[in-house]
This record gives structure tokens, sequence and C-alpha cells, in this order.
């Protein structure tokens, strides 16, 4: 049943979610990232496919974890029981990660057949758009404070979001746009090193982030009055 | 066995403590909830909904714990509540066919013929509608996956005149097979007056009573008249009592052997009076 609800709130929030990220400024992040960034970096053509098959999946992971999994109401007022919800975090989460992932392995399978990205890089995008999807799927909340508070989001959270955030942008700009691929890369010096670094960097920052995070996340979907306490200043 | 029967139900939020709730609902009945703001109605509702669960206490719905069962007593759950619970981006046809499949009751063609009762279109955003309509529109769904239980948290004072009295007629017809049951919380007496059978009043987390309307205005007194006269009624049947430049006016219990002094004046009080001493007693809060 709880596999129904995500894919119906999936739907419904692909709807809704152009609307949203065109009433915002996401899209200006999205334009800037997919088409300013590559052209003012003069990024070779033989580095791009690399460089979309990351930054694709992390922008799809953005816009899936901005477009739903937000309406929670619905799930305390419909007849599920807490075992229903806990199913449903389980599963809209895993189809946060899962589907930037899988649109990622596609766009490299693609690449990697036509011989523009080395299986190594292949491998290292792979797991950055895993981490970062991970982490900006667990919970709404980076960049919107507003609705950080009302959804009770820790500030902690939302401090490691954003870290993530920019950490895995910078990683996949470091490893599609500076350092290209990693078999035969644009620059040889300090560039890999920083790139390989802000990989580990990443990597450690989007584990322990899970760890940290994903029990109340799961609580916050899970219990309702984990949701209100302490958000209501009068009981009436 | 009562849609709703709750045995000495506390609960702590807070700095807010909901204390010694018991009462019950039988079938069939309109229970008016009435108290302050942050006297304790919503967090009742939640309770009864499942959505808190008690730290001491039962609580029974129809039949179910609503915690332990919460699935099957939401599902025999309708509700009215003040916060926004369905996609404000959908239309109304939209909420109610996503939300509706997971009740076992749902029927989309009840749902169209109470939106088109209230005036409400399915085509429309639940976000473009007013207060008011969204409230009708929770209750068009509610009513649409037929429910036993109403849960109404202050709807009707956003509801035009003309919408009232068909609320009214809606509410007295849901509960006229003796089947179902409705909790009503309102801060409107008049609302209350009209249509409730039994009233609860919560102050300060406090049950001060829970009793059927027409009980409740023979269990009460005000008695006016000179002060001397009036402190010679015994002091544990006065509940409040207000002193004037030439006179005195007692909120008194009353039971049927009840003796007063010939020259008092005595009247059976409003459910608004009740209220308002009882309020007055418990340290001058106000509905």
């Amino acid at each position: 049943m709880m596999w129904r609800m995500v894919l119906d709130d999936l739907y419904y929030g692909l709807k809704s979610g152009f609307k949203y990220i065109s009433k915002y400024f996401m899209c200006y992040l999205f334009i800037y990232f997919l088409g300013i960034l590559p052209l003012t970096m003069k990024v070779p053509g033989r580095y791009l496919p690399l460089y979309y098959a990351g930054m694709v999946p992390m922008i799809l992971a953005i816009f899936l974890t901005i477009i739903y999994g937000e309406d929670v109401g619905a799930l305390f007022f419909c007849p599920f029981s807490e075992s229903d919800r806990k199913q449903y975090f389980l599963i809209s989460w895993g189809m946060r990660v899962l589907l930037p992932t899988l649109s990622c392995l596609l766009f490299e399978g693609v690449f990697c057949v036509m011989g523009f990205i080395s299986p190594k890089s292949a491998f290292l995008c792979l797991l950055t758009v895993m981490f970062f999807s991970a982490v900006m799927g667990l919970q709404r909340g980076f960049m919107n404070r507003s609705a950080a508070k009302q959804n009770r989001i820790s500030s902690g959270f939302l401090v490691c979001e954003v870290v993530i955030l920019f950490l895995g942008i910078i990683t996949m700009c470091f490893l599609g746009a500076v350092v290209g691929d990693m078999e035969e890369p644009r620059f040889t010096g300090m560039e890999v090193e920083i790139m390989l670094v802000l990989f580990f960097l990443h990597g450690v920052a989007a584990i322990f982030v899970i760890l940290r995070y994903v029990k109340p996340a799961m609580e916050y979907i899970i219990y309702y009055e984990k949701v209100e306490r302490g958000k209501e200043s009068s009981a009436d | 066995m009562g849609v709703i029967r709750l045995e000495h139900v506390e609960k702590k939020l807070g700095n807010f403590r909901l204390s010694d709730i018991s009462f019950v609902l039988p079938e069939g009945y309109i229970l008016g909830l009435v108290g302050a703001n942050g006297s304790g109605k919503s967090t009742l509702i939640r309770l009864i909904m499942g959505l808190y669960g008690a730290d001491a206490g039962e609580i029974s719905v129809l039949g179910a714990n609503p915690k332990t069962q919460e699935a099957q007593v939401k599902d025999q759950i309708g509700f009215v509540l003040p916060r926004e619970i369905f996609a404000g981006g959908c239309t109304l046809k939209s909420n109610a066919d996503r939300y509706g499949k997971y009740y076992t009751g749902y029927d989309p063609g009840v749902f169209k013929n109470y939106c088109g009762r209230f005036g409400l279109s399915m085509e429309r955003p639940l976000g473009k509608l007013s207060r008011g309509e969204k409230l009708k529109f929770q209750l068009a769904f509610a009513l649409s996956h037929a429910p036993k239980l109403l849960l109404l948290d202050e709807p009707s004072a956003n509801f035009d005149p003309e919408f009232r009295e068909d609320f009214f007629r809606i509410i007295r017809e849901f509960i006229s097979d003796g089947e179902h049951g409705v909790v009503l919380a309102t801060h409107l007496i008049p609302d209350l007056e009209r249509i409730a059978d039994y009233v609860a009043m919560l102050d300060g987390g406090k049950l001060v009573f829970c009793m059927e309307r027409t009980k409740l205005e023979d269990s009460y007194r005000i008695v006016s008249g000179e002060a001397y006269k009036l402190r010679l009624i015994p002091k544990e049947r006065v509940i409040a009592m207000e002193s004037y430049e030439y006179g005195a006016r007692a909120f008194v219990k009353h039971s049927k052997h009840a003796v007063y002094d010939p020259e008092l004046c005595v009247s059976v009080p409003t459910l608004k009076e009740i209220m308002y001493y009882h309020a007055k007693k418990e340290g001058g809060r106000h509905l």
C-alpha cells in the first residue's frame, strides 16, 4: 500500500514541482550548473559527458527532494499505522536515492560504451551521486530555513545538508570540469589530489550525516507527537 | 460500548498537562467540547485520533485503542481540523481521489454530491479556496468515506450563516441512525445550545464537567438578592459569587431538594452562564 502512496506522491509532486522550482531561484541554480558553469570553465567537449553524468543526477536529487516527501500531514490523518509510515519513509528515501543513482548509471553506461568515460571515473562519479542523494533525500530542508523551521528540522541537520550540498557540487565540478577523466586528466598536478580529498571528505561527511540523522528524520515521519512537540506554544 | 470512552486519561506536553479526563460518548449523540484557548480541546481530539499517546489511562474509540489499532480507528474517523492536511496544489477531486482510496468506505459519488451541496467546484485547486471553503471540503471528504465518528475542531466559526444551518442539519442526519457519534469543539456556545446532546468543559487541562446538556441546565441555578442572604447558602453549593453595591449574585449547584430563601431571585442559567461561572471559578479564564 505504501508503494502506491509513494508513487502517487511522486506523480503529484512532479506535476506541481516544475511550478515550484520556476517560482523560486532553484531554476537559476539548475541553469547555472548545467549550462553556464561548463561554458565559463571552458570544459573540453570530451569531459562534458562525465560532468553531465554526475551533475544531472545530482540536480535530479535536489529536484526530487524539493518536490515530494514533504506533505506528511496526510500520513498521520489517513488510516495508516506506525509501521506503514516507517515503510513510507524507507521507500520514499530509497526512491530519492535510487532515481538519481539509476539515471547516473544509465548516463555512465552509455558514455562508457561510447568511450567517453573510463570505469574509474564512472565509479567515483556514481559514489558521489549516491552519497549526495542519500543526504539530500533524507529530509527536505536545505536552503529553505522557513520550511526547515516549520518541519522541526534541527539546525545541525540543515548545516550538514548545506555542507554536503556544496561539497558534492564542488567534488563533481572538480571531477568533471576541472580534472576531467581520471584515466586521462585535464590537469595532472594538485587538481587531482584536491579532487580525491574532496571526494573523501564528501563521502565521510555523508556517512556521518546519514548515521547521525536517519533516526530523527524517520521519527519525524512516524510520530506525530515529535512533529508537534514544541511547535505549539499553546496546547489548545 | 460507547463511541468514545476515556478513563483517567493523562497527557503531558511541555508545561501543559491534561489530567484525569474521563467520559463516555454513547452512540447516536453529539458531544460539545468547550473551553478557553489552551484548555486542551485540540490535545484531547488528538488523543482520540491516536495522534498522541496517553501517558496514563485508557482510551477506546469505537471499541478499539486508537494508538495500537491506529489504522483501524482512523478508517472510521472523519475529521474537520483547522490545520491544512491536504495538498494545496491539487484540485478537490485529485485530493479526494488521492487520499480517499486508503479508506475502506470511500465513495467518490458521495464526495461529488456533498461538493455540489456545499457549492464547491471539484476542479478548483484546494489552495485557492477560502478558509470556510477548505473546511467545507474537509467535511465533504470526511462524510464521503462513511465514518462512524466525526471529529470537528472549531469548524462552524468559519462557515457563513446560510451554510451553518445546512451544517447542523448534516450533523443531525449523520447521528440519526443511532450508530454514529460527533465531537464538536467550539467557542460558540449558541452552536452547542442548538446541537450538543452532551457538553464537556475543559479548563487548564482539567475536565470541569461532562454531562447531558439538559441535565446540565438542571444542575445549576443563578441566585441573586441581598448578599447576607446569599451567604446563608451552604458554601459547598456555591461555585462563584459576585458582589455588587446593592446585592450579590451567586452561581450555585442545584438539586431537586435544594431550598432557597423566598426573597432571593432564582433563575435557570443559560449554557453560556454555566461556562462563564465555571471558567471564573477556575481562575478567571474567559471563553
